[in-house]
Formats: structure tokens, C-alpha cells, sequence
């Protein structure tokens, strides 16, 4: 393979087209399953705008969080997973069905960060882990820049999201009862589409970090306290 | 284009991306201590968009998926500028 010459044949992996019905026929049946074998709880839902660009910056605690999002928010959301999600036998169609962006985790896939891009700037709201990972621990950790980079890169006000007992899901199952799950929304925040540089990134993600820190209750939070 | 003025173009492209960094961009003076300063994905995201546009050239996605280090960019810079 060379740096200029795409390779023949590869496959595309990156699809911004949503396809509306199957999205929400996709998201009616994920809706139904969460009001129904679980308790959510959402708060401050208005915080997201219903039409034009939007970037859900979430944390990340359990598998259920992105279909959580997807069943709650009351607009169509495009959500970034990691590739391998892809192959999981649950998880992997639902994604595709609602559209995700996969994403290479560790390696740099600008192809991913183009499609995200694309889908703002066609008025479109993204989902994106902040944490880039599931927290191993259940406490919240520390935030990547890349959320911050999509702000500023299209101007889209930033919305903190919170989403937390959905780690609860499957041991509450396993008891045939049903787990209290959280969304609570923060207030946008947005960003000089000029100011790309590291400090500034960094400063943005330290914010958002902070205030979905102000969302979430304390028992998710690391001992050491969220640098704001 | 010699790899001194290459890595001199990378200077100058993270101390755009990365000013508060500047000290630590200056004191790199080749491929392999681009390596060691441990950028992050973004960064480097940036750093090659903006590789692009000054230079005129163009990596694929694939090979910046596939780049494993510093001298692996010098080397396509290199092939494609004279």
C-alpha cells in the first residue's frame, strides 16, 4: 500500500447515510424494551435542540449506554462505537441499524472523524463516549479530546449527557427484576469553530468532563476528584 | 525535500496545533524523537491536515490508519514532494 493510492476494491466502512424508517422502527422496538424490562429516568431532554447539529458528549459505563441514548433522546442520533462492536451479536446490528460510525480505537481513522464531521454539518447529532472506552471501574475517567475537536471543528453546540444504572441492567435481569437507568442531559456548550488548538481542547474537555460530573451522583466519580 | 526540512514543516505544523508545546517541538531533530513526545490521535489528525495544505500533497486513510511511527510520515512526505 502506498500514502496516496487508495488500495482497489476495499471496502467502504463508513455509511452517513441514515436510513429514517429502519432508524426508527430500530429505535420504537429498543424503546419498548427499556420502558419495559427497565425503570428510566431522563432529565433536562430539552437541553438537546430537536433539529440542526448537535454532539452528545456521554460517559460510558455499560454496553446499554448507546441504545439508552437512542431509545430516550427525542430526535434521531447517529452514535460512534468502536469496530469491533460491529461483530457483537446484539449490539453490532442494532448499531449499524441506527447508523453508527464505527471507529478504529488507538489508530488514527480520520475516515471515521470525516463521517462524524459530515453528519454535523448536514444537521445531523452524534453520539460519542467522551471517555473513548467503557470506565473499568465504574468511575468516570478521564476524557479524550475528540469530542472537543468535532465542536470545533463544526461550531455544533456540545451537549454533557450523563448516563448511569445501566450497568445494572443484566445483574437486575438475572434477578427478573428490572434496574433504575438514568439520562440527564447538561447545557450546551459551544465553541469558537477558530479556536483548533491543543490548550484549547484540552480546557473544553476538562469542562465537559465537569459538568457531566455535576450530572452524575458522587458514587460514580473517582475518589481523586474531576479536574476542572 | 530533505528529512531536516520535513521535520522542520512538522515543527512548524504542531507548534500551530500545539503552541503551549512549542519548547518540546523545538529540541526534535528527528523522526524518531517526533515519536517519543506521545501524541495523541488528534493532534496528529491535525498535524496531517495541515501537512496537506501547506505541502499540497495528500495521504490516504488507509495509510494513516496503518502509520506506525514518525518515520513512516517523513518517508510520504518524501515520496511525494520533489
Amino acid at each position: 500500500m502506498t500514502a496516496t493510492e487508495p488500495p482497489a476494491g476495499s471496502p467502504r466502512r463508513y455509511s452517513p447515510r441514515l436510513r429514517p424508517l429502519l432508524y426508527d422502527l430500530v429505535q420504537g422496538v429498543i424503546r419498548f424494551l427499556f420502558l419495559t424490562l427497565s425503570h428510566p429516568k431522563t432529565a433536562n431532554l430539552d437541553a438537546c435542540p430537536r433539529q440542526g447539529p448537535a454532539i452528545l458528549a456521554v460517559n460510558h459505563l455499560s454496553y446499554f449506554d448507546g441504545p439508552m441514548v437512542l431509545a430516550m433522546l427525542p430526535r434521531r442520533v447517529r452514535p460512534m462505537a468502536a469496530e469491533r462492536l460491529r461483530r457483537h451479536y446484539f449490539f453490532g446490528p442494532v448499531m449499524v441499524a441506527t447508523g453508527a460510525i464505527f471507529i478504529r480505537r488507538g489508530q488514527m481513522d480520520r475516515a471515521a472523524m470525516r463521517a462524524l464531521v459530515e453528519v454535523i454539518e448536514e444537521g445531523g447529532c452524534v453520539a460519542v463516549a467522551i471517555e473513548g472506552t467503557r470506565s473499568p471501574d465504574g468511575k468516570l475517567q478521564e476524557g479524550k479530546n475528540g469530542v472537543a475537536y468535532l465542536a470545533a471543528k463544526t461550531g455544533a453546540p456540545l451537549i454533557p449527557a450523563a448516563v448511569w444504572g445501566t450497568e445494572q441492567i443484566w445483574p437486575a435481569w438475572k434477578r427478573l427484576g428490572r434496574a433504575e437507568v438514568h439520562l440527564s442531559l447538561g447545557d450546551p456548550i459551544t465553541l469558537d469553530p477558530q479556536a483548533l488548538d491543543v490548550s484549547t481542547l484540552d480546557e473544553t474537555t476538562r469542562v465537559i468532563m465537569s459538568r457531566i460530573a455535576g450530572l452524575l451522583p458522587a458514587r460514580y466519580l473517582p475518589e481523586t476528584g474531576v479536574q476542572e | 525535500m530533505t528529512t531536516e526540512e520535513i521535520l522542520d514543516q512538522i515543527r512548524k505544523g504542531l507548534e500551530a496545533v500545539a503552541p503551549s508545546r512549542a519548547a518540546e517541538f523545538h529540541k526534535v531533530k528527528s523522526p524518531e524523537d517526533l515519536d517519543s513526545l506521545g501524541l495523541d490521535s488528534i493532534t496528529t489528525l491535525e498535524l496531517v491536515d495541515r501537512l496537506e495544505k501547506r505541502l499540497g500533497i495528500a495521504f490516504t486513510d488507509d495509510f494513516l490508519m496503518d502509520m506506525t511511527s514518525a518515520r513512516d510520515l517523513v518517508a510520504a512526505i518524501q515520496s511525494q514532494v520533489a
